[in-house]
Formats: structure tokens, C-alpha cells, sequence
């Protein structure tokens, strides 16, 4: 099976499949800081639900980012109709504040989670329809 | 004629030689003791050697520079020197009378009757007794100031180019980690702690606090002249309780710190937190290797947190402890 990763690509063995997967995205056109996407996919254990799952993301970053500010927990509607959770919040860095959101979606066990990084001055209203956007076109893939 | 095959470099039984570089050098023989990451204990037997070498603690190096402390012509102090430079800078009278009982056990324990009967240790000799230890900052290990180490120990100051007691919290736990394998492995659990007990007494007795936000700190400048012109920061005659709280307080950071590095890989929510606050930053990562080998040995079924055999941990203690070599007390 042959297995891509951006400008890479290699022959995995047969028999294996992709388990977990890990993406960073960023604005070709960047100067500076500018906004990220994370996006990571995986198996959770049997029988966690999307509630379970977002209140685990909320407990282990309150614990592990120490400046994270205004935290919140919502619905998210997919373009597909299916449900999801975003996790938002907001931290200093030395680069300037940051606003982030975990958007997580569950399919059979698999968990995707979209990880939005923007630089506050980046989030505007021009913009923030655009991520919303982008964000709402996660579905999966038969 | 013989031919040789070359070996496939993967092969589990017979690896091949893939570099033919020049020899590992031995590590030199006076220098024989746990080394790792430059952090060398010396052996006794090397004392002579050690007497060509600066004083390893800057504060007492820039003690005996500055003329506090009398030093006789073989490194020794006597103890009522010490405590009465202490008073001079303003020490409060719990940590003036622990010094003589730090100094005490300054060398190695063979010497520990001669320093009872002498009331006095030598400064010269500290490298092969407790005062040498594991996560230290290493920046005085080769006899003089080395400014590569110095600038990754204040690497971790605030914006105000102070280090603040969560900067040398951070310190610690990167000395730590550069410890937490190999033959220093053993002695990190000691050595952090009394990395612990000698930054916040640094910082208790020589912090001053920052006007806007009352935060305890020591200017980055004043400890390049500590540890590198042997020339001590000002005093503020903190007391002892104010040192231990330190050092508690401190001791929760550390361990806070390495747990975090435990949840680096992009397999947590955290990593992935960072990774994107790394993109959006355009930062270059420097823990890449790190992670892809976290990730990596989570999936090798290692880690019973990726593994989902067990809850992610919920103590930091209890990360690190799953995570590192450290062993930290539950």
C-alpha cells in the first residue's frame, strides 16, 4: 500500500493500515504568525462517546497549558448534518495572543480532531466565517 | 578471493557496520565517575587535578573571589568564615547556621571526619563530593564558565530578561531531562533535589522583586557575573521559611514541566496544542525527533496511556513516572 504524506511517499508493507494519522497546515502566503490547522485522526478506546472524549481534552489542557484563558465547550453542525464538539480557547504566547479550537468528530470509533491555531489579529470577520467554513467541511470518507 | 556480502542494516541478528568513523575516544581517566551530557562527578583520586579548576559552586567561588570567605593555599575554609561571610551578606540566622552543615558534607565522605575536627571543607574538592550532582547547570563543569551552557540555563528567563522562580523550575526539569538516561540516571532523583534546594536559596537570597508585577527574579546579567566574574548579585536577607517555599513551589513546577514533555507527542490533545501554536508561530520545532518517538513507542503498545490500557494519567507524577527514568515519590 502505498502511503502519501505531502511531497512524500513510501510502500508500507501488506497488511498494514493506516492507524493514526498527524497533519500540520499552514498559509503558503505567510508572513509572520498566521493560522494553523492540526489534524489528527485515531482509534479511541471501545465505547467512548464524543462527550467523554471532549471533557478529556478539556481536563488535560487545563492541566498542561498554563495560560489558557476563557475556556468553552459547544455544539458544532457539520455541513453533513452530523454533530460534533469544539473546544475553544485563548493564550498568550510571545509571539501575541492566540485563540484556539479543537474540533473533534467521532465515526465508528475513530476520532478526527481539528486543531485551529490563529493569531488573534488574524481572526476577524472577513476570516472567521472562512475557518468556520473550512471547519464544517470535515466528513468522512467511505 | 572472498567476497562480502553486505549485510542488510535492519537485520535483527547481526547488525551491519554502516560507518567505519574515527574510534570513540575513552573518557579520560581522571575524570571517572557518572558522565552524561558533559556533567562529571570526579573522582577523588583526582583532587590535585581538581585544584587547577574554578571553584564549581559560583557563590561560594565568588565568596572566596571577593574576599568573604579566606581560602588557605590548599581550598580549605573553615566553617566560622563561612558563617560569618554569611551574616555580612545579610543571610537570615537559619540559613547562616546551615551552611557550616552544607559545607559539611561538601566533599566525599572519607573526608567528613577530617572536616568535623578542622571545622572546615575544601571549595576546591567539591567536585567529587554531593555538591557535584546530576541536573545541575554544568556551566562551571570544565573549570571555567562555559557560555554555551550558561545561555541554555537562561534561556528559560522571562521578558524582562529575569529568572523568575518558574525559569529556573524550567531549567531544572531541561537538566533533568538531559540526565534521565545513562550512568547519571541513578543519581537524578538526589541531584534534582538539591538543584531544587540550591536555586531557591539563590533565588530567596538573591531575588529581588519586579516592580510591576511583585514576581521574585534575578536580572540574567547578574548571574552572567556571578557565574562567570565570581561577583554575587545583591542580598535581600530573605529568611529560610521563604527559601522552602520556594523550593516547594519550585519542586511542583519541575515535575509539571517534565510531564508535560510527556504529553509532547501529537498523539495528545497537548501535543497537538503545541504543534499548532508552534505553525502558527512559525516556530521551528525542536522536539520533532522526540515526539515522532514518543508517538512511535506508544503505538509499540510501551505506553499503557496511547495504548488505552489505562486513563491518561491525571497526576503529573504519575506521567512522569510512566513516562521517564526520574521515579518521582507519589
Amino acid at each position: 500500500m502505498k502511503v502519501s504524506a505531502a511531497q512524500f511517499s513510501f510502500d508500507a508493507p501488506a497488511g498494514y493500515v493506516v492507524e493514526e494519522t498527524t497533519l500540520g497546515l499552514r498559509s503558503a502566503h505567510r508572513n509572520g504568525p498566521s493560522p494553523s490547522f492540526i489534524v489528527n485522526t485515531r482509534p479511541t478506546r471501545p465505547g467512548a462517546t464524543l462527550e467523554s472524549l471532549a471533557t478529556e481534552v478539556v481536563a488535560e489542557l487545563a492541566q498542561t497549558i498554563g495560560q489558557m484563558k476563557a475556556p468553552s465547550l459547544t455544539e458544532f453542525t457539520f455541513e453533513d448534518g452530523q454533530k460534533g464538539l469544539l473546544v475553544a480557547h485563548a493564550l498568550s504566547t510571545q509571539s501575541g495572543p492566540l485563540r484556539q479550537y479543537f474540533l473533534l468528530r467521532l465515526h465508528e470509533g475513530q476520532l478526527c480532531t481539528i486543531t485551529l491555531t490563529v493569531p488573534e489579529p488574524s481572526l476577524n470577520e472577513a476570516s472567521a466565517p472562512l475557518f468556520m467554513k473550512s471547519l464544517a467541511s470535515l466528513k468522512t470518507t467511505p | 578471493m572472498t567476497t562480502i556480502k553486505p549485510r542488510s542494516p535492519l537485520s535483527p541478528l547481526s547488525p551491519a557496520k554502516t560507518t567505519a568513523g574515527p574510534a570513540v575516544p575513552q573518557a579520560q581517566k581522571p575524570l571517572t565517575g557518572w558522565q552524561r551530557g558533559g556533567v562529571v562527578k570526579m573522582d577523588p583520586s583526582t583532587k590535585q587535578q581538581q585544584h587547577e579548576m574554578a571553584i564549581v559552586c559560583p557563590v561560594l567561588a565568588a565568596m572566596v573571589k571577593e574576599g568573604r570567605v579566606p581560602m588557605d593555599k590548599d581550598g580549605n575554609v573553615k566553617f566560622k568564615d563561612l558563617r560569618a561571610a554569611g551574616r555580612e551578606l545579610d543571610f537570615s540566622k537559619p540559613m547562616e547556621l546551615s551552611l557550616p552543615a552544607i559545607a559539611l558534607g561538601g566533599n566525599t565522605p572519607k573526608d567528613l571526619l577530617g572536616n568535623i575536627f578542622n571545622r572546615s571543607f575544601n571549595v576546591l574538592e567539591l567536585r567529587s563530593g554531593p555538591a557535584k550532582h546530576a541536573a545541575d547547570s554544568a556551566i562551571l563543569n570544565s573549570g571555567a564558565f562555559d557560555e554555551s551552557r550558561f545561555q541554555a540555563f537562561v534561556a528559560h528567563a522571562d521578558g524582562k530578561g529575569r529568572m523568575t522562580l518558574s525559569s529556573f523550575a524550567a531549567a531544572i526539569a531541561d537538566q533533568a531531562r538531559r540526565d534521565s538516561s545513562g550512568p547519571a540516571a541513578a543519581a537524578l532523583p538526589a541531584g534534582k533535589a538539591i538543584a531544587l534546594v540550591e536555586y531557591s536559596a539563590l533565588l530567596s537570597i538573591f531575588g529581588t522583586k519586579d516592580k510591576a508585577t511583585g514576581e521574585v527574579g534575578i536580572p540574567v546579567t547578574q548571574l552572567r557575573d556571578l557565574f562567570e566574574h565570581q561577583k554575587l548579585p545583591p542580598t535581600t536577607g530573605a529568611s529560610i521559611s521563604e527559601s522552602t517555599a520556594i523550593a516547594a513551589s519550585m519542586k511542583v513546577k519541575v515535575d509539571a514541566n517534565l510531564s508535560m514533555r510527556a504529553f509532547d507527542s501529537t498523539s495528545t490533545i497537548t501535543g497537538q496544542a503545541k504543534a499548532g501554536i508552534r505553525l502558527a508561530n512559525d516556530e521551528t520545532s525542536t522536539t520533532g525527533a522526540a515526539a515522532n518517538a514518543a508517538a512511535s513507542a506508544g503505538k509499540a503498545a510501551n505506553c499503557p496511556h496511547l495504548n488505552n490500557q489505562a486513563a491518561m494519567p491525571g497526576q503529573v507524577k504519575d506521567a512522569v513516572n510512566a513516562h521517564t527514568s526520574v521515579g518521582l515519590p507519589r
